[in-house]
């Protein structure tokens, strides 16, 4: 006879309920094996050089745009036809739920720099070979790139939340108010004075491993650049003359010759003149220059606005640029990239641009002879001559024009009138509305005439989805009407 | 005391009423435990012999359909026995009250929730070929809707409406107790996320299954926790008997054709109608353009040309009949059960071979089931249950391929608007076809990416399936008193799947080096679960008026997935159909992931009097897609009901049998698709990199604050059974609230650095009746009279959602595009678009008029101003042009002048059947029907827009040709105006009455098949969707519900279900 033998069931079953529920903690956690997660991360240097890296491609995603708010609503350059998001901000027919209108990618930046900054504290922490002197130099990349983002916003917003926390998890404070201009530049100036003595001052340059470290990444000078532009949008002309002549004293840079002219953009990184570029590199997936595609490749493409004619003089050799910059002609060769070396790097700070800077400073502060100087030398570099200018308002003009030609599509022309416009609470308005008024058609100007005179349409709409989604954040009062 | 001793007992067993001699009958010996000690069947003259082990102990003898006996031995040697028939266990009504619901525990009299429950006896005589089919319109809320008529595309299953935006709307699916889920996880890929084309494939041959249980309410599904909140489908599976062997044969064959299609334009018609296209866009004769020549039967205009081109391009082809066929399906189920005292099994197996309405579509499928009870003593029981199906699938190379399907790339998609002048086979100069496709690349269409020739890429294209599914279920059960039993199942499931496509480059027209061609697709997957549940069951006897019962269960769930795929182009040869080699590589993926939950369910039933019925119940559940903190939910229920006609004033009320009133509510969880969904993912990728620098970031925010959705129900229904159990009468009414709305993809603002982030914020509620009538009039031996109604409604309402969750979709300064706006107030699923008026008679008729039709002018007063569209288009509206309602009267159309058009939602649906048994004859007849769904027609805005050069319907031949025409039509013009625009022209009332089964069966009396040495003889004969009573003008009014918020119900020509007549004989031996 078999004698059957089993556990009570019972006890068993309230063993097995037991052991389950205690163990359910453990048993429930499981993370996902072929994801990258947060718990894994922010350990080891090579994070933070990722994280960096990424950083850096969320800037340049914006890089499209900074040129196109640098351009489309001044007179220089005329985009093309079916770039028709753009050209209707260039008809100053603006309204928020433009696709165009987006400050996502600036946005993006500012809080990948954040996380940055926020996290390399912990690998700080926990790695040793990430030294303090690096996590320095990360963190000054980090807030030039937050700056510079910031720099941007307001001088194409004016008022915008400013966010200084990373948007870590759905507890993190998401939906932000808008902050007065003032503020938003008080916070760049304080950040970047930070930065330029963490930041890394010449370690990469001439480094052979990584040739496009010292141009395509923040240092010392990049920093210091951008500081200077900063103080010059804030009036505040001697330090930003100072920052410029520290630039200059490092003795790092120069111009290029007229001869060479062309090397800035084409292979661009200037050993010269370059002081900071974002790069791209057609050979790298993902990180072609999409402005090809998108702007010079079009058809019909780019072309110049009518001023341009009366601006250049025909012997100077910077009208020859133009978008041809982007494509790479030169004088010797007039042959541009082909369609597969979109690698023309889109430049923000280079040497022409501190000598610039500082004769616009100087000529605020009433020294017309140095500014005079400044100015000459750009000009003898374009193979012209420039003769002394005595009166404020002429200088400032020809300064104006003289940034017109050597900044031609490199996105600076709308923030130099812009700048030159607000000065003293926008004691020259009327350099904009001539300019917005000569853009568009008769039946057009009519309806703008009354409008351009409100110095907040200078300025772009908050995007419509960012209104929807922050009940916090107020339209610029010019759109709300 | 006294030492065993075994014994020989011998006897012969008679029936107790007629003497005869009794067959395979069980005689068993049981021990004081009720064990199995050893046991015999009778022969053929009703003998027995059995061994005792001991003599003390009794003997147990028994059969089917008679009142068990138990005998003492007291040493005797010799025991006859005359077994007496037991009607109580076959009439069939008295049994009703006994029966126990498929959770395993409730009696089914005694339930106070919402469920009904379908026995598929009272379907003998109703062959259908899957579940679905014999499911669809039979019960009260269970919205049934094909989403292709194509083999193997599945149903889409909704009980109860839809309530929710981004989890599962589908039911659970439970075959014999284990949840069943043979969906792949899709959504890993968090970017494409649409289940629109995954239904639900019930895997159980309708042959196998004994009942089917809709759980609807909170109450009800509250054991199943949160796989439940909606709705579960609940299959028991036929088992063994206590019998000897039956053997059953069923044959079924099925021939199905498709309904009508819109009639489209032949040759000469297209020819004319693309000729005025043209015309009316540039004033131009079309004649003079090159490309007049591809639409011209005249072979003088083929003049310069090779002859067999014009031979090509001189056709009169209706490519919708080119690829469409007579479908015909094979049925075959084979199965044997029986057993005795101890031991019962049922096997069965099934195959299964259809072909599809559409050319090249197919689906064979194998079906093996098992299933053994063995019980050790009266104590312990144990089952078993193999299920294995193999599926092997083909298909045409589009379905389930977004890049085809939403780009209106479809195979029926082209062959409704592929130019009819063009040929299907190549023909040469003397106009003869051989083997060959015609395969242009290019036509007067455009490329032949977007028009192919349907027929050969329908035929030459491969889309292969081959799952495996497999389950195998363990199960004991111990009775460790009286009052306390202990169950528990162990289940694993497997479900294997590889798809391999391939397109050849003449499938295509394209070269062979083209990276559209010679694609080849390799994709598997699998996903392996496992599933334990444990009972404990304590029902106390408490005397004669109470009953009590107390369950505690503890479920667990592991479910693994892995896939895998590779797609590669551009093989050297169409020989090489396998992504293997040295060419170029499209895409490669691949994942894994895990998923667990557990919960824990106690329950609480009392019944007092056999009046008053209380149940109280929670399920605490967690998974691993939440984070520890809000990782586990609790989820109440309590249902009660009163069965009134027991009370004293009532009891004297003969006609009722039954009549109870129910009320529940309740709380289910609900937890969305996609697996981790707490984790802080980050990425890496050269798209991020910088320099040479590797970028790795962040994917979003991290979710701590995800939690259930919570589904709060209330029930209150009435049942009602009288006249002898003939009439039965249900009614339920219900409120379902959807609490913490999971929102996938809600907007952040950009300045946090991110586009989106999920969420749970908002409240969606339905609300609905469910009302059924069965009433047999007739219940005679020869003669059985039955007739059957059920009516449903379901009302959906978005109550509240964020701000940040705005749905808006389309633009509606485009043509063909409908919006989409989901806001509080408004049901999900609705759309806006323009109303539509007509057409412009003339130019002068074109112009703005104010709300009582008086022209308004402009500053000269003279000329009325011309009604114009808006947006930056500045188009002006011309005779023959489409004309929507200005409804702001701001002479410009645009999105001010929007109507809400409708939504998907019936008002009311059900179904009625009717049965008439006359003596062996059968005849069923069953009607569908659904009021007040609107569809947008997208085939017919396909072919009626007269905007490209896209073959139209026929009803285009009302166009507007000429100034002063009046017509519904607008004029044909290419590329031009806004004659398409989302509008009511479009939207049709998608109400319809179907004939869905109309079936005859004749069953042979027994005399007549005994001759044939069978048991049971029955022939049938079913129709199906024989006729349908609508106006919608499109093949099928039976359009599934979109799967996403953000899609919209349009009808585009997917395969329709077919008008199907099957044949079928069933035999028992």
């Amino acid at each position: 006879m078999v004698k059957y033998r089993i556990l009570n069931p019972i006890f068993f079953a309230i063993i097995l309920m037991a052991l389950a529920l205690s163990s359910c903690k453990d048993w429930l956690s499981i993370a996902p094996e072929n994801n990258l997660i947060k718990e894994k991360f922010w350990t080891k240097t090579e994070d933070v050089d990722g994280a960096l890296a990424a950083t850096y491609d969320a800037f340049r995603n914006g890089a499209v745009g900074s040129l196109a708010w640098g351009e489309i609503r001044a007179d220089l350059v005329v985009f093309p036809a079916g770039q028709s998001n753009y050209n209707r901000i260039a008809a100053s027919d603006i309204n928020s739920s433009n696709d165009a209108i987006n400050w996502g990618s600036y946005y993006e930046t500012i809080n990948l720099a954040n996380t940055l900054m926020f996290y390399d504290k912990e690998v700080f922490e926990k790695d040793k070979t990430f030294t303090l002197e690096m996590k320095n130099g990360v963190d000054a990349e980090a807030l030039f790139l937050r700056s510079l983002s910031y720099f941007y916003l307001v001088r194409v917003w004016k008022d915008v939340p400013l966010v200084l926390n990373p948007s870590i998890s759905d507890t993190s404070a998401l939906f932000l108010p808008k902050v007065s201009e003032k503020e938003v530049i008080g916070q760049i100036i304080k950040d970047l004075l930070v930065a330029k003595d963490l930041a890394y001052t010449t370690e990469f340059r001439n480094d052979p491993q990584h040739p496009a470290y010292f141009n395509g990444r923040a240092n010392k000078y990049s920093i210091m650049s951008l500081l200077a532009d900063v103080y010059l949008w804030d009036q505040q002309y001697q330090k930003c003359i100072d920052y410029c002549d520290s630039v200059s004293n490092s003795g790092l840079f120069s111009l290029e010759s007229t001869e060479t002219w062309f090397n800035i953009y084409n292979p661009g990184n200037s050993p010269k003149e370059s002081i900071f570029e974002i790069q791209y590199d057609d050979n790298l997936d993902g990180q072609e220059n999409p402005f090809y595609n998108d702007i010079l490749f079009a058809k019909p493409g780019l072309t110049f606005g009518k001023i341009v004619t009366s601006l250049f003089d025909k012997e100077d050799l910077r009208l020859f640029g133009g978008d041809f910059k982007y494509l790479g002609i030169t004088i010797d060769s007039p042959v541009g990239r082909s369609s597969n070396q979109r690698d023309g790097h889109f430049i923000y700070y280079r040497y022409a641009d501190i000598l610039l800077m500082k004769a616009e400073a100087f000529t605020e502060l009433g020294n017309f002879v140095l500014a005079n100087e400044m100015v000459r030398v750009t000009i003898n570099r374009a193979g012209l001559n420039h003769g002394e200018i005595v009166v404020k308002e002429d200088l400032r003009k020809a300064i104006l024009d003289e940034r017109g030609r050597e900044f031609l599509l490199e996105g600076k022309r709308w923030f130099d009138l812009l700048r030159a416009a607000k000065r003293n609470n926008f004691e020259k308005k009327q350099i904009i509305i001539d300019m917005i008024l000569a853009g568009a058609d008769i039946q057009r100007q009519a309806v703008l005439r009354t409008k351009v005179f409100d110095t907040m349409s200078y300025y772009l709409p908050i995007p419509e989805r960012d209104l929807i989604y922050n009940p916090f954040l107020l339209q610029n009062t010019f759109y709300n009407r | 005391m006294y030492a065993q001793k075994s014994a020989i007992i011998k006897g012969h067993i008679t029936d107790a009423l007629t003497g005869s001699s009794m067959e395979f009958v069980n005689v068993v010996e049981i021990d004081k435990n009720g064990r199995f000690v050893s046991g015999t069947i009778s022969d053929l003259n009703g003998n027995y012999i059995i061994k005792v082990a001991n003599d003390k102990n009794p003997l147990q003898i028994s059969f089917i359909g008679y009142k068990k006996q138990t005998t003492d031995i007291n040493g005797k040697t010799q025991i006859d026995i005359k077994l007496e028939s037991d009607d109580q266990t076959l009439g069939e009504f008295r049994v009703e009250g006994q029966k126990i619901s498929n959770d395993g525990f409730t009696k089914v009299r005694d339930r106070a929730t919402a469920v009904q429950r379908i026995d598929m006896k009272d379907m003998k005589t109703l062959m259908s070929t899957s579940v679905e089919d014999l499911l669809q319109g039979r019960m009260g809320n269970v919205d049934i809707s094909s989403i292709s008529g194509d083999p193997g595309a599945g149903l889409n299953i909704r009980i109860r409406g839809t309530a929710t935006l981004n989890a599962r709307n589908s039911p659970l699916i439970v075959i014999n107790g284990i949840p069943y889920d043979a969906q792949i996880d899709q959504n890993f890929d968090f970017a494409s996320a649409d289940v629109e084309k995954f239904g639900n494939l019930i895997d159980v041959s309708p042959e196998d299954i004994e009942t089917i249980e809709v759980l609807k309410d909170a109450s009800s599904t509250a054991a199943w926790g949160s796989k439940a909140a909606n709705g579960v489908l609940m299959i028991k599976t036929k088992r063994g008997i206590k019998s000897k062997p039956i053997f059953e044969y069923t044959f079924k064959n099925t021939i199905a054709k498709e309904p009508a299609a819109i009639p489209m334009l032949d040759g000469p018609g297209y020819g004319r109608l693309i000729t005025e296209e043209f015309y009316n866009w540039n004033r131009n004769v079309f004649s003079s353009d090159l490309r007049f020549k591809q639409i011209s039967y005249n072979p003088a205009s083929w003049d310069g040309e090779p002859v067999n081109l014009y031979n090509n391009y001189s056709q009169y082809t209706d490519w919708v009949k080119e690829i469409t066929q007579i479908a015909h399906t094979k049925q075959h189920d084979f199965s044997i059960r029986g057993g005795g005292e101890k031991s019962r099994y049922n096997m069965s197996v099934g195959f299964f071979d259809e072909t599809g309405t559409t050319i090249n579509n197919g689906l064979k499928k194998l079906n093996l089931r098992s299933s053994l009870d063995y019980d050790l003593s009266s104590k312990l029981q144990f089952k078993s249950d193999i299920m294995f199906t193999r599926y092997d699938q083909y298909n045409t190379y589009d379905s389930e391929d977004d890049s085809y399907t939403y780009t209106g790339r479809q195979v029926r998609s082209i062959a409704y608007k592929r130019m009819p002048n063009l040929s299907v086979m190549y023909r040469d100069t003397s106009n003869i076809s051989y083997g060959d496709y015609y395969t242009p690349t290019e036509t007067l269409q455009g490329t032949a990416f977007s028009n192919y020739n349907p027929v050969a890429f329908a035929t030459l294209g491969q889309n292969k399936q081959l799952k495996d599914n497999a389950r195998a279920l363990f199960n004991i059960k111990y009775n460790i008193l009286e009052t306390l039993i202990f169950n528990s199942t162990v289940t694993l499931d497997i479900f294997d799947n590889k798809r391999e496509k391939f397109l050849p480059y003449k499938a295509i027209g394209y070269e062979y080096n083209s990276s559209i061609t010679n694609q080849a697709f390799n994709e598997f997957s699998k996903k392996s679960s496992i599933y334990t549940y444990n009972q404990v069951i304590y029902s106390p006897k408490l005397g004669e008026n109470h009953d009590l019962a107390l369950i505690g269960q503890l479920d667990t769930e592991e479910t693994l997935q892995r896939y895998l795929s590779t797609e590669t182009s551009i093989s050297a040869s169409s020989e090489i159909q396998q992504p293997i080699g040295d060419k170029h590589l499209n895409g490669f993926r691949s994942w894994y992931t895990k998923f667990r939950s557990m919960g824990l369910f106690v329950n609480a039933s009392y019944k007092l009097y056999d009046k008053y019925i209380f149940t109280l119940g929670t399920k605490y559940e967690g998974n691993s897609k939440y984070s520890a903190d809000s990782r586990w939910g609790l989820f109440p229920t309590v249902s009660a009901a009163w069965r009134i006609n027991k009370e004293n004033f009532l009891k004297e009320v003969t006609f009722i049998d039954d009549l109870k009133i129910r009320g529940s509510w309740g709380q289910t969880g609900n937890s969305p698709d996609g697996q981790y969904l707490y984790f802080n993912t980050y990425r890496a990728g050269s798209d991020i990199s910088y320099l040479d620098m590797q970028g790795v970031r962040p994917n979003g925010i991290e979710l701590t604050r995800l939690k259930w959705e919570t589904i709060d129900q209330m029930n209150a229904g009435l049942t009602f059974f009288g006249l002898d159990n003939r009439l039965q009468i249900e009614f339920d009414y219900y409120q379902k609230t959807t609490l913490d709305l999971y929102l996938k993809d809600s907007g952040i603002p950009a300045t946090a650095g991110f586009g989106s982030f999920n969420q749970n914020n908002g409240e969606l509620e339905n609300r609905g009746m469910e009302f059924l009538i069965d009433y047999t009039v007739i219940k005679k031996k020869d003669f059985q009279l039955n007739f059957s109604i059920n009516l449903s409604n379901n009302k959906n309402v978005v109550i509240d959602l964020p701000d940040n969750y705005s749905l808006k979709y389309g633009n509606m300064l485009e043509n063909g595009q409908y919006k989409i706006s989901i806001k509080p107030g408004e049901p999900m699923g609705g759309f806006f678009g323009y109303n539509y008026l007509g057409v412009y008679k003339n130019d002068a008729d074109a112009i703005v008029r104010d709300k009582d039709g008086e022209p308004i002018y402009g500053l000269n007063k003279e000329v009325p101003l011309n009604m114009i569209m808006g947006g930056t288009s500045a188009y002006v509206f011309e005779g023959g042009d489409a004309k929507y309602e200005d409804v702001n009267s701001d002479g410009k159309i645009d999105e001010l002048d929007l109507v809400y058009l409708g939504d998907l939602n019936p008002k009311l649906m059900g179904g009625f059947s009717n049965r008439i048994q006359y003596k062996g004859f059968v005849v069923n007849t069953f009607f569908y029907f659904k009021v007040g769904q609107k569809i947008i027609n997208q085939t017919r805005m396909n072919t009626e827009n007269m905007y490209g050069f896209d073959n139209q319907s026929r009803a285009t031949n009302w166009r507007w040709r000429r100034d002063g025409d009046i017509t519904d039509m607008p004029r044909a013009i290419y590329d031009r105006g806004f004659n398409w625009l989302g509008s009511s022209r479009f939207v049709e009332d998608g109400s319809y009455l179907r004939l869905k089964t109309l079936s005859l069966s004749y069953n042979f009396n027994e005399s007549f098949a005994q001759k044939l040495k069978f048991k049971d003889l029955k022939v049938y004969a079913t129709a199906y969707n024989l006729y349908t009573w609508t106006k919608y003008s499109g093949q099928d009014p039976d359009v599934a519900p979109p799967s996403k918020p953000d899609k919209l119900p349009k009808d585009e020509s997917r395969t329709p279900p077919s008008g199907k007549i099957l044949i079928g004989v069933n035999i028992t031996f």
